[in-house]
């Protein structure tokens, strides 16, 4: 099986090749020169994307006894805004691009902490769990669909290494449990899966302005079921602040 | 559009403001020019110096009895053996009948002394400065009362306008405006119930003995002694060594105006050491069930820095009064600051009992979470094999991809 898995990774790499040539184009006052383009547009070779979707670590299943964080802050759905950035650095032919994507996020859970002497009673004190997953994963993008069947829909898949800087506060100030401090670091594998719905067939001609005037080649809106094990691997001595989720976005590919 | 001759005009006045900021307005009258550069003017012990103007003038300023130190410059040294070097604060001050103890508007803040061509270390005293304004205190007219100011015990009498402090003249106090702090000194005394910052003109003028002009400028000093009154509805909430506060901001449109943010007041005094002091008693195990009489946090009074215990951003209805004892009664209450860091009277306060909370850090380390201790703790007891499954999958494709080029 082994062996099976790092002959099909060697074939894979052997049949790439660089994704961009060196192509000298450009815009000037009377409009594009240089090469004509393929019905790719200008040469591609990155993505961002700005993300946003529901975030809901899984911090209770990094403990023994109890559920802290459902205690503390409930189970009310909590959002996280992201940003992330794509290197296309092979194209794989007749299926799409293939490529390192490095990308941010940001959550915040908050509510009040209860009485020690009464735990049934809350206090007037905030506390919150603030988390910034960061993550570099390998990104496929098989974008082979509406370059080679004119159907606008990109799956993609990710796989990569997490980890999440996160940190608590009481009062305003960073908490402490005894002489620990409310701050760390989690890590651990990554993992996505999408599809992104390519809008230049919106309006097709605006989608050529772009790619001429800004070089955006493609534009898209995706959704993505996301997965991030971020306790070091099985280790109970990191906080769990990865999750299961979905997001959904905005991506341009230039 | 942008021709080269608006270009020019656009540089011509930006040099021109440039230009005019580096000095004081200076004039000629009587063939001297004389000059106040702005480096040349100092402050002995300003509230806040540096973070605010040199011309803005607080309360606190008045009342520590700080002054400004000022260098003049002249034109020339000929003729100055002909006159005085004399500050007047006011209106219109270089018009004699101004000064004139019958019908001033003016008095007498510095001088007189000997000119030369460079007079440095000339001291105006800010309460000097302040003493004549329309208020508490009389406008140069030998200490005859107030003109409907805020001082209700009397003022102290104003500059003259012959330059002497008139002490044995006291003013009547105002007919109007607020009633006064009796902790502050007349002379500091806000002008009735304005809360905007003035403007008061400073005149370095050389007088003859006649009182003729023969050189002058001017500087512009702006003064607030009045915070914004202070917020209402105070709140306190339970938390662990501090107390959540919570208040409804003053309405007024021009008190609003004004606010730079707010001060948070306790009584007793933040930390253990405070609470020595105040010989309150308590005992740390027991939640207290009321608060003692307070003689230091009332409606309407200016507590000692001692006892401030947080701040908040004009913008904020709620804060955290810190470094507060669990199960120590305190009295909290907040007062408003200004953009020139005056603070106002604090508003009725309440009552606030901090005492022990479990967070969620506590919470997640109690149900045995051992995650925690700083973002460079390392533990040994992870599984690397996924990670190096990874890393080795990215080192094959950057491999790759340098044979490829």
């Amino acid at each position: 099986m082994k062996r099976l898995l790092l002959v099909s990774t060697l074939g894979l790499l052997g049949w790439t090749r660089v994704a961009s040539a060196q192509t000298v184009r450009g815009v000037d006052e009377f409009g594009a020169y240089g090469p004509s383009t393929t019905r790719d547009g200008s040469p591609q070779s990155a993505a961002v994307e700005i993300r946003f979707g529901a975030y809901n670590p899984r911090v209770d299943n990094s403990v023994p006894n109890g559920t802290p964080y459902a205690d503390t802050f409930g189970n009310k759905t909590r959002f996280m805004v992201g940003l992330e950035g794509d290197w296309q650095a092979l194209r794989i032919p007749h299926l799409g691009t293939l490529g390192p994507g490095l990308g941010w996020g940001y959550t915040r859970a908050s509510g009040l902490a209860r009485l020690t002497s009464d735990p049934d009673q809350i206090s007037d004190e905030t506390t919150s769990l603030t988390i910034m997953p960061i993550y570099l994963v390998a990104v496929l993008r098989a974008d082979v669909f509406p370059r080679e069947f004119g159907i606008p829909i990109v799956p993609y898949a990710k796989l990569g290494m997490g980890t999440a800087l996160w940190s608590s506060s009481d009062g305003g100030e960073t908490a402490h449990a005894g002489d620990v401090k409310g701050t760390g670091l989690s890590f651990g594998p990554q993992y996505a899966l999408g599809g992104m719905f390519l809008l230049d067939i919106l309006d097709r001609q605006t989608a050529r302005d772009a790619d001429v005037s800004l070089g955006i080649n493609h534009s898209y809106v995706f959704g993505e079921w996301y997965g991030s094990e971020l306790d070091a691997f099985g280790s109970n001595k990191r906080m769990n602040v990865g999750a299961n989720t979905w997001v959904v976005g905005l991506a341009i590919e230039f | 559009m942008f021709n080269l001759r608006r270009v020019f005009a656009l540089w011509a006045v930006v040099a021109w403001f440039l230009g005019s900021g580096g000095l004081a307005q200076a004039q000629t009258a009587g063939g001297i020019t004389v000059t106040v550069p702005n480096t040349g003017v100092q402050r002995d012990h300003q509230d806040y110096a540096g973070k605010v103007l040199v011309t803005q003038i607080n309360l606190k300023d008045c009342i520590n009895e700080d002054f400004f130190t000022f260098t003049v410059n002249m034109s020339t040294g000929l003729g100055l053996s002909n006159y005085s070097l004399e500050v007047w604060a006011g209106t219109g001050c270089d018009t004699l009948s101004n000064r004139n103890p019958l019908t001033a508007t003016c008095w007498r803040v510095g001088g007189p002394q000997t000119p030369t061509l460079i007079v440095s270390g000339l001291k105006v005293p800010v309460r000097t400065l302040l003493s004549g304004r329309t208020g508490g205190n009389s406008v140069g007219t030998g200490g005859s009362g107030g003109t409907g100011g805020t001082d209700s015990t009397g003022g102290t009498g104003g500059t003259d306008s012959s330059g002497g402090m008139d002490t044995t003249n006291a003013g009547s106090g105002g007919t109007s405006g607020s009633a006064s702090d009796s902790t502050i000194p007349s002379a500091c005394q806000p002008t009735g119930s304005i809360t905007a910052a003035q403007t008061l003109a400073l005149y370095f003028m050389l007088l003859d003995t006649s009182g003729a002009v023969g050189g002058q400028a001017q500087y512009k000093v702006t003064f607030k002694l009045n915070a914004p009154p202070p917020p209402s509805n105070i709140q306190t909430g339970v938390g662990e060594g501090i107390a959540p506060i919570s208040w409804d901001a003053p309405s007024g449109t021009t008190d609003q105006a004004t606010i730079d943010g707010y001060q948070l007041y306790c009584d007793p005094a933040p930390g253990i050491e405070g609470v020595n002091e105040s010989g309150i008693e308590w005992d740390p195990n027991i939640l207290p069930a009321a608060c003692p009489d307070s003689d230091i946090l009332k409606a309407g009074a200016r507590p000692d820095d001692k006892y401030k215990c947080g701040t908040a951003s004009k913008t904020s209805t709620r804060a955290n009064a810190t470094n507060l004892i669990n199960n120590v009664p305190y009295w909290v209450s907040v007062a408003t600051t200004d953009t020139y860091r005056n603070i106002g009277t604090v508003a009725e306060p309440a009552c606030a009992k901090p005492q022990p909370v479990t967070g969620f850090f506590e919470a997640y380390r109690a149900a045995g979470g051992e995650g925690g201790g700083g973002y460079c703790s390392f533990s040994r007891h992870a599984r690397p094999v996924m990670l190096f499954t990874v890393l080795g999958i990215g080192l094959s494709l950057v491999l790759r991809r340098r044979r490829a080029t």
